[in-house]
């Protein structure tokens, strides 16, 4: 099970001096903020590690750029971080004409090249310290795919469950 | 070498295009600075405040129009020293503040509202939908992919995981990361 951007009404009016209660809340607001950095790094804009969990000022960041917004949107090579560097000719060119049409639906871009996330080079076990205050031990790597961990009915420790097709 | 030339031409609309529409997604999400020294907003200043106490008058309501139309510009310097209140600029989101885990973590151990909890999921859903639509503009596929549990977009509780590929930054093995809420 992914972890839920969700604050559980529960914890209302109910003073907890544990941080289990939002550290799941802490990891899955990570990902989002690391999200963002990501889509900023599309867009050329460099979020340092310190700025990462302002999710909304980022967003507004990268939005109001308007030298780099949209620009980068089809060249989905790892060249995009030099915005100086244009290509003379934009994407290349498709049986169907002149160039990659822009995305009838999101899953038409999945199918294209995408973004190199290699190059991008934030580290996201930083970010969860970071908005976290300490480091959290990732899933063990052993696992062979279509395994899903989840944890125990006892809340501690892990358990391999097999994973539907479907996915999540 | 026409084709170039259109090629170019194409792509330049399509740049100015994704612009617009941008500039439209910030207006309508009302992504921005606010003001809010009225303690009104989510976590802003005092957990305790019931949102009854809010004004519909207030500079949070006006959002970022109020400091252009506020009382700086209607009350001489003196007066308006004295009446307005400090300006306390945060990024809200639709109205909304969406907090930090560390403020939130420090609220829930003080004893958070209800109605905090309430406005900082509403901030958490407003963020990914914009996010989600923002991405579509750009044609980008983020590293963790955002699911619901209603199965629709907006609909229910929000699950985040790493999409499918390798990557730096670690990110990748947390595709198989579980929580229990």
């Amino acid at each position: 099970m992914p972890c839920a951007l969700y604050l559980n009404p529960g914890l209302a009016n109910v003073s907890q001096s544990s941080t289990s209660a939002t550290e799941k809340f802490s990891i899955a607001y990570s990902m989002l903020a690391y999200n963002v950095c990501y889509l900023a790094y599309t867009q050329t804009i460099s979020i340092p590690l310190s700025q990462a969990g302002n999710v909304l000022a980022n967003l507004w960041t990268l939005c109001s750029e308007d030298k780099s917004i949209g620009h980068f949107s089809h060249e989905t090579s790892s060249s995009s971080l030099e915005v100086g560097k244009q290509p003379a000719t934009w994407p290349p060119v498709t049986a169907s004409g002149v160039g990659v049409s822009h995305p009838v639906h999101h899953n038409r871009v999945l199918a294209a090249p995408t973004p190199a996330p290699s190059e991008f080079q934030l580290d996201f076990d930083s970010v969860i310290e970071l908005l976290l205050g300490r480091k959290v031990q990732p899933p063990s790597e052993n696992l062979t795919p279509g395994s899903l961990i989840v944890e125990d009915e006892a809340g501690d420790g892990w358990a391999v469950v097999e994973l539907e097709e479907d996915g999540f | 070498m026409g084709w170039i030339t259109n090629i170019d031409d194409t792509n330049y609309r399509l740049v100015q295009t994704r612009k617009s529409l941008v500039e439209e997604l910030v207006e309508a999400f009302d992504l921005g600075e606010t003001d809010v020294s009225t303690g009104r907003l989510g976590l802003s200043s005092n957990q305790a405040s019931p949102p009854a106490t809010a004004s519909p008058w207030n500079a949070a309501n006006f959002g970022r129009n109020a400091s252009k139309f506020g009382s700086e510009y209607f009350l001489r310097s003196s007066i308006a020293a004295v009446r307005k209140p400090q300006p306390v600029l945060k990024w809200t989101i639709g109205g909304l503040i969406l907090p930090l885990p560390a403020d939130v973590q420090k609220c829930v151990g003080d004893g958070i509202a209800l109605y905090a909890i309430e406005e900082i999921n509403a901030a958490i859903g407003y963020t990914l939908n914009f996010l989600s639509v923002l991405c579509f503009y750009l044609g980008v596929k983020l590293p963790f992919q955002a699911r619901w549990s209603g199965g629709k977009q907006g609909v229910g509780i929000p699950y985040l995981k790493a999409g499918s590929g390798t990557a730096n930054g670690n990110w990748s093995r947390y595709v198989i990361y579980a929580n229990d809420h």
